[in-house]
């Protein structure tokens, strides 16, 4: 879980063009959307398509990203339960 | 339709101090580009594109410049808008057989997105506007602004243009012959701050500006005169040309035409500085206000010895292939 | 405003029809022009409101035979009807052409882009050489042969509302006796991916201002309006259809795709244009809404009519049920749409609707209406980045 909440963070940052910020300025269980981070609903669409072409993991409802996408760590919940073999 | 030029902000392949022409350079000239973050927060930054960052950037500084937090309008002129996202966006369409596409590239593609940025940076719910016609954008972006002056006389609008180089860009246009070693494909952005109000920041009151298509070239002389009267001004008091032509072929016979008519008058081909774009009167523009203010002298950008005469009319002059547009300043200082 | 601007043509094509009386007819009897795309060639199924004429058909009624871009070929078509319809001679007159286009040649370029995605510098280039915006209007204007004032604007969804609103202060300033205006978008790859990747398409017909709603359908099309001053319309003996009473321009200064929740910039937008002409809120008969059918945009929408009109709302309806989101041409159809309603007196249903947005509350014109009294109508459009515009067109 460790390495996956890791990697994550690298690679939300380069999706969502995050440049002025590393690894470490991100923090596990900080809230990504609103507050936090201030990301909005074009970042929540991103963050989707990472999911299905890093992960293999399809979220049809959009609404269901609040949930998801609250911080890293549930984000690294939701791939390790729901994600499909991938290397 | 009087209108002041009280501040201005440029992003080009020139620094003001340096003017350094770019001809033999190669085929593409980059501009010059400040460390954005001195002007656009790093968390904003993100969404914006290199077009975009240009065009804010350029804006912002035209607003310090006029000592403006927020402008009253805003209006924008881009010849192509913003192709890189466009470029970006079309190939992850194909590539991914139009699946799984992320879509800020495409959000960040469309034209208005620059003075949209500007307007949610400050917060401006004014009137905003986005020209894109060809090397008319920024021509009719200024129309706009001085209409807008005209019905409220105490607006500031901020009105300006910017246009990208980018490499499939580059690719594409060069199969019209547009690119020389003498005229690179160039880029830039700028924004200036026009209101009524004469005040001791002014650069140059602008005076009219005239577009018009494909003129007959018996015609041009007529056109050229005709514009500069009927803003009751002799030809003789024209000071500087800011020239548009170049050295492609096709502009041999504008070339003669303006060597006959403004032979004796000091003439700055200006896309020898910045290179050839949709909306490089943008840069000519800038350059104008800077010489009527008395900011840049003609003499260094010239290489000249002679005599340095204040400047107190200049006229643009922009003939890209059938698009032809005219702009007539004054200089605000007091010259006897 | 100085110099009056009276409506004296109407030119336009959608996916309900071609001309006012094949459209009127079809705002009517409820047919709307949503469908499966026949002549876009896409992956994606989705529901658009194409027109239903190949480009070889377009061509063929046009009798044009150069390989020009789709949103050239329904630009032509539009603006030459629109300028028949005024019978006006331009001769003598300063004349002049703003049109608007978000998508340009894009049909073409996404096909060059296909062919060479390797190197971009192969490929026949009269396939792109359309590809600009200002370029599809530049054709349009060499063919009505207007050469004064010719430029195009680009602000989104809200383009040819914009168009509309210049052309309008150019003949209230006096700078031009005669204005061609309007837009034209066509259905291309890029934008149906562009707003797919937004997930704000329905794969039902949209629902506008519907409880329900989940989106928009694109759609494509071209509409312009000849605007005259009264000095035209006197010496040259026409009829004039309305008048533009009044207009707004203003950025929502929010968010690129989102519309803030109280809709500021709508509002601000529709107070302006009562402003400038002159009339309160309670005025306005008839409002032809941006209702595109996402949640957002007719939520915030709501929200502003609600704060301008208060408990005195209108009669109001989107027809974006019947010709889809047209973005760049939207503004165009929609006020050629509100013409006619005061033309003939009517309004127009809101389709797909069945239970209001509960924040709102609001229930639009469901039925066709006819023998009202419509003196002033409203139209909106709403774009991406804020570029909020309402025009009021009333009568002469």
């Amino acid at each position: 879980m460790d390495k996956l909440i890791a990697d994550l963070k690298i690679q939300i940052i380069e999706a969502l063009n995050l440049k002025h910020l590393t690894k470490n300025d991100i923090e596990d269980d900080q809230p990504l959307f609103v507050k936090g981070l201030g990301l909005d609903s074009i970042d929540a669409l991103e963050l989707i398509v990472l999911l299905q072409q890093r992960y293999g993991i399809k979220i049809n409802d959009p609404k269901e990203g609040p949930k998801i996408f609250h911080s890293v760590r549930t984000i690294a919940e939701y791939i390790t339960e729901n994600k499909s073999d991938q290397p | 339709m009087t209108t002041y030029i009280n501040g201005i902000g440029s992003i080009s392949s020139q620094t003001p101090l340096n003017m350094q022409k770019i001809s033999g350079t190669g085929q593409a000239i980059r501009a010059i580009e400040p460390d954005y973050t001195d002007w656009i927060e790093p968390g904003k930054l993100r969404r914006m594109s290199r077009i975009v960052t240009m065009g804010v950037a350029s804006a912002m500084i035209a607003l310090r410049d006029a000592a403006i937090e927020k402008p009253d309008a805003i209006v924008t002129g881009t010849g192509l808008g913003c192709l890189e996202d466009t470029g970006t966006f079309l190939r992850r369409m194909l590539v991914n057989i139009e699946g799984g596409i992320t879509p800020t590239p495409f959000i960040q593609s469309t034209h208005n997105t620059i003075g949209s940025q500007i307007a949610m940076l400050l917060g401006c719910h004014g009137y905003n506007q986005t020209y894109t016609h060809q090397s008319f954008s920024l021509e009719s972006a200024l129309l706009d602004a001085q209409m807008l002056v005209k019905e409220n006389e105490d607006l500031n609008v901020l009105v300006g243009s910017v246009d990208e180089f980018t490499v499939a860009s580059h690719n594409i246009m060069q199969k019209f012959n547009l690119f020389d070693d003498n005229t690179p494909h160039g880029e830039g952005a700028a924004y200036f701050v026009v209101s009524a109000t004469k005040c001791e920041k002014s650069y140059a009151k602008l005076i009219d500006q005239k577009t018009f298509m494909n003129p007959e070239l018996s015609q041009l002389e007529d056109f050229i005169r005709y514009f500069i009267t009927c803003n009751n001004k002799r030809f003789e008091e024209i000071d500087i040309l800011i020239y548009g032509g170049t050295r492609r072929p096709g502009d041999a016979q504008v070339n003669l035409i303006i060597n006959k008519l403004f032979g004796k008058v000091k003439t700055i081909w200006y896309k020898q500085f910045c290179g050839e774009y949709l909306t490089s009167t943008g840069f000519a523009l800038w350059l104008s206000a800077m010489i009527s203010k008395g900011q840049m002298d003609t003499n260094d950008i010239l290489e000249l010895d002679n005599y340095r005469k204040p400047v107190r009319n200049v006229l643009i002059y922009n003939p890209y292939l059938a698009h032809h547009s005219l702009i007539l300043l004054e200089s605000c200082r007091d010259i006897k | 405003m100085n110099s009056k601007v009276l409506v004296v043509g109407l030119g336009v094509v959608s996916a309900i029809g071609r001309g006012v009386v094949e459209i009127h007819r079809s705002l009517q009897l409820d047919n709307s022009g949503i469908g499966e795309a026949r002549h876009l060639r896409t992956n994606l199924e989705l529901p658009v409101g194409e027109v239903k004429l190949s480009n070889d058909s377009l061509k063929d009624l046009l009798s044009v035979k150069d390989r020009i871009p789709r949103t050239a070929l329904l630009g032509l078509l539009a603006a030459r009807d629109a300028l028949a319809d005024s019978t006006l001679d331009l001769t003598g007159w300063r004349t002049g052409l703003i049109s608007a286009t978000t998508v340009g040649g894009m049909d073409f370029t996404e096909n060059y882009f296909e062919e060479n995605l390797e190197d971009l510098s192969d490929g026949n280039r009269d396939d792109v050489r359309n590809h600009e915006c200002g370029k599809i209007t530049q054709l349009i204007a060499e063919d009505l042969n207007v050469t004064d004032f010719v430029t195009t604007v680009n602000t989104a969804c809200s383009s040819s509302a914009n168009s509309i609103i210049f052309g309008a202060r150019l003949i209230a300033q006096g700078h031009l006796d005669i204005v061609v205006a309007g837009g034209a978008d066509a259905l291309c790859r890029f934008t149906l991916n562009g707003f797919n990747s937004l997930r704000i398409l329905d794969y039902r017909q949209c629902r506008p201002f519907d409880a329900s709603r989940a989106g928009l359908n694109l759609g494509e099309g071209a509409a312009y309006v000849v605007l005259a001053s009264d000095r035209v319309v006197q010496m040259d003996k026409i009829k004039s259809l309305c008048c533009i009473s009044g207009f707004g321009n203003s950025s929502d200064a929010f968010h690129q795709t989102t519309s803030s929740s109280e809709g500021e910039g709508s509002f601000l937008a529709m107070r302006e244009s009562l402003k400038r002409a002159d009339l309160e809120a309670n005025q306005i008969s008839y409002i032809n809404l941006h209702g595109t059918g996402t949640e957002n945009n007719d939520l915030s929408e709501g929200m502003a009519i609600k704060r301008l009109f208060g408990s005195n709302l209108p009669m109001m309806s989107s027809t974006k049920g019947f010709t889809g989101h047209t973005l760049g041409a939207s503004g165009g159809l929609e006020a050629v749409f509100s013409i006619m309603s005061i033309a003939h007196g009517c309004v127009y249903p809101n389709l797909g609707f069945e239970n209001s947005i509960p924040e709102l509350g609001i229930i639009p014109q469901l039925k066709f209406g006819n023998d009202l009294p419509i003196r002033h109508v409203m139209s909106n459009s709403f774009g991406f980045g804020g570029n909020c515009s309402s025009i009021i067109f009333s009568v002469k």
